[in-house]
């Protein structure tokens, strides 16, 4: 385990560059995972990554240690990509498929399954659906923590986590064999 | 609800509950939904299929925890970027009392081509059109004064760029000769966009010294080319809004791609970077 975050933010909140990197660095990739997942489109998901990012580094001041770091963090991201989404949402544009392409180090058949599964049955949802499972399935918040960065009580957190997990079980259902289905869900 | 205890539950009730067990929110969910723990664990174990859909929705919990990182050089790119210090006004200020020296050839040599910024009115009419066509073989700077763009986050700034005229994006993409940017005067235009009134003027025609703010803006391309290791001079410059307030794009190539610049120019503090693919 290295340097704690709550070490690095406070190193990084008086000025040390390489601790703010490094403390980015380490949670980038979840930062992304999270944006992705809320906005499905990829450049849209890095977009917004690089808004909590910048967001997190002017504002890695005000990070007082009391709550983790990640529940911090993922606030900031969240607000990111539903800034993201609701931009989106005003000025509509067209789909660039060359833009979602795939990492060198990314199995093209597991990303395409990816994109197939988890993004199209994401995609039935609303976005803030999405947030709350991706909170709670990439940032590992637990409801209450997430019941308080969307504002919503802890029992609609619920509901919208398994509401977002069970349109990806009915599409993992739909394709390995409908007849697998056992409970039908109206959406 | 008017269930008996021992009655199927209806499939959203189901699913509340086993996600939330997965989540160790069981409990919670029971009462929630009226019931008490042990009365939702008869009722479950009555829905026929429970068992199976529990195994799918963890597997979609999962699914979707399942998220491919990204690879070094985009994250170490996103990083960097965030992490890039900003510009101190009291560098700016040091700068502007002749304290601050800089090299003389590259940025004085971009310095000039802002203030002998080119027309570019792409959605003006065709004169506008052929002044601009002119203007960039001979000047690849150009400054557009746009009265309705918004540039509030990376991703404004990002489709800005893919929308910037198909000149000056060759511009950014071309290998650039530093002789092209000695050559003054050069027109200038400024063109409010969107079929707004638009007015040109050469700037060869007048010797007025720029205002404070203009010359705030013209010190920031050369700060922030600096600051940014741009490997070109200022390629482009326009005027938008951001947060309500104005702002600069500055357009420079840095390592064969563009790189364009959202800046606060009473402050040369960038606001918003973007490096093309």
């Amino acid at each position: 385990m290295g340097t704690p975050d709550a070490d690095l933010a406070a190193a990084a909140a008086r000025g040390d560059r390489r601790a703010l990197e490094d403390l980015l660095d380490r949670h980038t990739d979840r930062v992304f995972a999270i944006c992705r997942r809320v906005l499905i489109d990829r450049e849209d998901a890095l977009d917004a990554t690089q808004e909590a990012l910048i967001a997190v580094a002017r504002r890695i001041g005000t990070f007082d240690g009391r709550a983790q770091f990640t529940t911090w963090l993922y606030r900031v991201a969240m607000n990111a990509a539903l800034d993201e989404s609701r931009r989106r949402a005003r000025r509509p544009l067209p789909i660039d498929l060359n833009t979602d392409r795939a990492s060198a180090d990314v199995p093209i058949d597991s990303l395409v399954a990816d994109r197939v599964d988890v993004d199209a049955a994401l995609a039935t949802i609303p976005v803030e659906f999405r947030a709350a499972v991706a909170l709670r399935d990439l940032g590992g918040l637990d409801y209450a923590d997430i019941a308080e960065i969307l504002g919503i009580p802890p029992g609609t957190v619920r509901s919208r986590i398994a509401r977002g997990r069970a349109a990806l079980a009915d599409r993992l259902g739909n394709r390995d064999d409908p007849s697998h289905r056992h409970t039908e869900r109206s959406t | 609800m008017t269930d008996t205890p021992l009655d199927p539950l209806a499939p959203e009730a189901v699913d509340e509950l086993l996600s939330a067990r997965a989540d160790g929110e069981f409990d919670a969910a029971a009462r929630d939904l009226g019931m008490t723990p042990l009365d939702a664990q008869a009722r479950l174990d009555a829905t026929p299929g429970a068992r199976e859909r529990e195994r799918a929705l963890v597997a979609a919990r999962d699914a979707i925890a399942d998220a491919p990182p990204l690879d070094d050089v985009t994250r170490r790119r996103l990083v960097q970027r965030a992490a890039a210090p900003v510009v101190p006004a009291r560098v700016l200020g040091a700068r502007r009392s002749g304290r601050w020296l800089v090299p003389a050839g590259g940025i004085a040599a971009a310095i000039a081509l802002v203030i002998g910024v080119v027309a570019l009115a792409h959605s003006s009419g065709s004169g506008a059109k052929a002044s601009s066509a002119n203007a960039s073989a001979t000047a690849p700077t150009q400054h557009v004064t746009e009265a309705s763009g918004q540039i509030n986050s990376a991703a404004d700034l990002r489709r800005f760029v893919r929308g910037l005229p198909d000149s000056v994006n060759r511009s950014a993409t071309a290998p650039l000769q530093s002789e092209n940017y000695g050559a003054a005067p050069t027109p200038t235009t400024h063109a409010a966009v969107g079929g707004l009134s638009a007015k040109t003027q050469a700037s060869g025609t007048t010797n007025a010294k720029p205002n404070r703010d203009e010359a705030l803006r013209v010190d920031c391309p050369a700060t922030l080319a600096k600051q940014l290791h741009a490997t070109s001079p200022v390629l482009a410059t326009r005027t938008v809004r951001s947060q309500g307030t104005r702002a600069v794009v500055v357009l420079f190539v840095k390592d064969k791609r563009t790189l364009a610049v959202l800046y606060d120019p009473k402050t040369c503090v960038p606001l918003i970077t973007y490096l093309s693919p």
